[in-house]
Parts: C-alpha cells; sequence; structure tokens
C-alpha cells in the first residue's frame, strides 16, 4: 500500500527507543560515521558483537538475526557508549577497550 | 540472502520496515491521529513480544493487521483518562477497509477483524486463520458470523 502516509519520524525513533528500554530485542544496531568512513555497531545482550567497515545493513542486519536471535532493531543512539570508545580510540586516547 | 528456510522469518527490523506505515495508517483510521501514536507503539512493542515464537515468514502483513486491531479494540475499551474518544478519520476517500472499520466497530474482537481482514483487505481464509491463531474453517465462520450479525443489526 504506497498509498499509506509515512510514520512520522519521531514516533518511530519513540518506538526504537522502548524497544531497547524493555529489553525485547537481541541485537541493537546503529550507523556511525567516524574517520575511516560509516560503521555498523551492534551489540547483543552479552555485549558488542560486531563492528562492521563500509556495511550493507540490510545484509547484516538477516545475518545478525541468524546469529543472535530474530529481534534485531536499529536503535539511534542506543549505542552511544560503544561509540564514545570509539571516538577515543580514533582520537588516540585509547588504547584498549 | 542466507535462507534456511523457503520462508524464513526476517530481522524483525525487516519486519517493522515494511509494515509500519500501513499499520499506521490503520490505526489512524481505527483510532484517529492522536490515538494512533500509542497504538503504534504498543502494536510493535507486542509483535517483539511474540516474534522470537513465530515458525515461519508466512503471513507476517496479516499478523500485524490482527495485532494493530486488537490494540485499537483494547483502547476504545480502556480510553486514555485525558479523552480517548476518537477522533473522526479526515480522509475524504473511502476505501473498502475504512468503510469496514467503520461499520463493525460493534462487533466482537474476532468477527471484527476476520471481516476487516477478508473483505477490507482482501485476506486469504489461510492468512486469517494464522492471523488469528486459529483453523481455516473457524476464520470462514468468524467472517461469516460477523457479515449475519451486520445484516441482522441492519434490518
Amino acid at each position: 500500500m504506497s498509498l499509506a502516509p509515512s510514520v512520522p519520524t519521531e514516533l518511530d525513533e519513540r518506538f526504537r527507543r522502548a524497544a531497547g528500554a524493555e529489553h525485547l530485542l537481541d541485537v541493537r544496531y546503529d550507523l556511525i560515521d567516524s574517520p575511516i568512513g560509516p560503521l555498523l555497531l551492534a551489540r547483543s545482550t552479552r555485549g558488542l558483537c560486531r563492528i562492521e567497515f563500509d556495511p550493507e545493513p540490510e545484509r547484516a542486519a538477516e545475518q545478525l538475526a541468524r546469529t543472535f536471535g530474530l529481534r534485531v532493531l536499529r536503535t539511534p543512539g542506543g549505542l552511544d557508549s560503544e561509540r564514545s570508545q570509539l571516538d577515543e580510540y580514533f582520537r588516540g586516547d585509547r588504547t584498549d577497550f | 540472502m542466507m535462507m534456511l528456510h523457503p520462508v524464513s522469518v526476517p530481522a524483525f527490523e525487516h519486519f517493522y520496515e515494511e509494515h509500519r506505515d500501513e499499520i499506521f495508517a490503520h490505526l489512524t483510521r481505527l483510532v484517529g491521529r492522536q490515538a494512533a501514536e500509542d497504538a503504534f507503539q504498543e502494536t510493535f512493542l507486542r509483535a517483539l513480544r511474540g516474534y522470537a515464537r513465530l515458525e515461519h515468514g508466512r503471513h507476517l502483513r496479516a499478523w500485524a493487521f490482527t495485532i494493530a486491531t486488537r490494540v485499537a479494540a483494547d483502547l476504545r475499551r480502556h480510553p486514555a483518562a485525558d479523552g480517548g474518544v476518537p477522533e473522526q478519520p479526515a480522509s475524504d476517500s473511502r476505501p473498502a477497509y475504512a468503510e469496514l472499520e467503520h461499520l463493525t466497530l460493534e462487533l466482537p474482537p474476532k468477527e471484527r477483524a476476520a471481516v476487516v481482514l477478508r473483505y477490507g483487505y482482501d485476506l486469504t481464509y489461510a492468512d486469517i486463520a494464522t492471523a488469528l491463531e486459529s483453523s481455516e474453517d473457524a476464520a470462514r465462520q468468524a467472517a461469516s458470523s460477523g457479515v449475519r450479525r451486520l445484516r441482522e443489526r441492519r434490518a
């Protein structure tokens, strides 16, 4: 049904945050910019589980689903701590994780 | 793409992306624009709760519509304190499903879902059965008793 109006961005993001907050996800992922280009970061219930360079998000989501469970969702801002650790790494302030 | 099963369940992200717009439109027609926002979130949270138990990826669209229809029905039974009365939908064109959703407001939830999914969205009884977690016969029966009830009311 292409005539359906789009979900407002705000509502879309609210749902994505709620899904994470309610611990209903097997994997959350996000796309971020880095000095070496776009990265896909993914976190399972056990911690950071993937960093992909030059990512293909569609394929990555399916692979994550097969490996960690079907409930895979992009959660913008949902991996901010991993992201700031990477920022520190790229600035040279961090050498291990 | 890696396929373990001819119709394997996709990552939730893809299920969500594929259906979010039409589900939002469906909910807007059912409960009005304002209430649709909460109903939208509740619909997909419920879908997430059930997602890991899905055994195959068939009928996901019917499944999503059914959850949304139930959420809307729950909202109507327990409207929010701050005026949960649905606004009149602002749409000027009235496609079949919109008419039906309006006409079937008073039907029991299962019959309503069956009627709307069958005659409004043109889903097969097999799809509807999956969506309602019942048999194809039961789906057919729910639709036909829903229609009967509508006729009686008009008489």
